[in-house]
């Protein structure tokens, strides 16, 4: 218990600590410190007995919760704003944490597997997106920040698109032992009969 | 509470707030809004004393009975300064043969103000045709920038050259202090439309 704490703690730690060289650059801003700042929520998320009743049935309403909360720290404004004014700066170390990161993991663990799939497809084609955006915008979108790092931020949001993509297709082409006897059962339970091996192979 | 009203107090929430930091999903970006908040809000200007070209002090923007277009610049800017100049050029002509002449005066304003001494903003306003008294450059004091940026909405960067980036722009300042407008640097049409809204 005490070592994701200390994780969680840690991390807001050296996104506050190492504060200039992170947000010197977008590429380092929106997606190395805005990052860590979720994942310092999400850490928390087995201690907290918030998201157990069953108006987070589901995990609807966490996930709508972090949805709007990535929705408002994609706006290239507030980014400006952060770096502009310190009021602003404190919120995003509240926001990511607590709106973003502890409500989407709460959530996710609650999440049928449907809304689960859905979620990562939506993550690759919203990362897309942004990279296809901050590579091709005609103008800075933020104020604080040059051309050429905005499009360095592109790339990034490109790379996270394809190691999404990649992290979550791996596990259908390389399953683990122990993805293969679940799906033998998942088979089973459905069929309710005991497929030939071979067959099975190529079902997975 | 009902999982199906939980989720829907989230969208209203969410949706308020998103409404809210967008002006009704109106700017997404700092650039956007601070051009939408001139329009709608056309906040007024502080007065901030600065040199011109010509060694005069004046209040800027001056209380009188005209327009005042004002864009940014730093005089040893290479590249996109010497297009906004001859884009300023322009819009002075343009504006002499219209029917606002004689009621607009242009500033190109120096955010530069330890480099662009006055011999510095005379030599930069010749080379572009500036007469000082029409269209003039000028410097304000050190210790206003901070603040007189502020005010503009300009962000001023380092480029990693040298030189500087920022939200190049005319801002359009009408005769009791207000700034009613900002636009592209080469929208000489809409700075045009903006001065006639703003002597209005």
């Amino acid at each position: 218990m005490s070592a994701r704490l200390a994780w969680a703690t840690g991390l807001i730690a050296i996104a506050a600590l190492f504060r200039s060289p992170l947000e010197a650059s977008p590429l380092t801003h929106v997606l190395v410190q805005l990052p860590i700042l979720a994942l310092a929520g999400a850490l928390i998320a087995p201690y907290s007995r918030l998201g157990q009743g069953d108006w987070n049935r589901g995990g609807w309403a966490c996930l709508l919760t972090a949805g709007f909360g990535i929705a408002f720290w994609m706006l290239p404004r507030s980014i400006d704003a952060a770096l502009a004014d310190i009021r602003w700066e404190v919120a995003k170390f509240l926001a990511l944490p607590f709106l973003v990161g502890l409500p989407l993991a709460i959530g996710y663990a609650r999440a049928h597997p449907l809304t689960r799939a859905v979620i990562k497809a939506q993550t690759v084609s919203t990362l897309a997106v942004m990279a296809f955006l901050y590579t091709h915008a005609p103008m800075r979108l933020c104020n604080a920040y040059l051309a050429e790092d905005q499009y360095r931020l592109g790339i990034g949001f490109l790379a996270f698109a394809f190691a999404a993509a990649a992290a979550w297709i791996a596990p259908l082409l390389f399953p683990t032992r122990q993805q293969v006897s679940g799906r033998r059962a998942g088979i089973r339970g459905i069929t309710g009969t005991v497929g030939d091996s071979k067959e099975e192979r190529l079902c997975v | 509470m009902p999982p199906l009203v939980a989720s829907l107090a989230v969208v209203l929430a969410g949706g308020a707030l998103l409404w809210q930091a967008t002006d009704g999903f109106a700017s997404l970006t700092t650039e956007s809004a601070r051009r939408l908040a001139a329009l709608t809000e056309t906040p007024a200007v502080p007065a901030f004393p600065v040199e011109t070209m010509t060694g005069e002090r004046l209040l800027l923007p001056p209380r009188d009975r005209k327009a005042t277009v004002v864009e940014f610049i730093y005089t040893n800017c290479p590249t996109i300064c010497q297009v906004a100049g001859a884009e300023m050029a322009r819009l002075r002509d343009r504006l002499a043969a219209g029917p606002f002449a004689g009621r607009a005066r242009l500033v190109s304003l120096s955010f530069d103000p330890a480099r662009d001494t006055q011999a510095q903003m005379a030599e930069y306003g010749h080379w572009h045709g500036a007469d000082g008294k029409v269209w003039t450059v000028a410097r304000p004091e050190a210790n206003d920038l901070p603040a007189l940026l502020g005010a503009y909405g300009v962000t001023v960067i380092p480029d990693r050259a040298g030189g500087f980036v920022h939200n190049a722009a005319l801002h359009i300042i009408s005769p009791d202090g207000r700034l009613t407008a900002i636009l592209d640097m080469d929208d000489l049409d809409g700075a045009e439309k903006a001065i006639g809204r703003a002597l209005r």
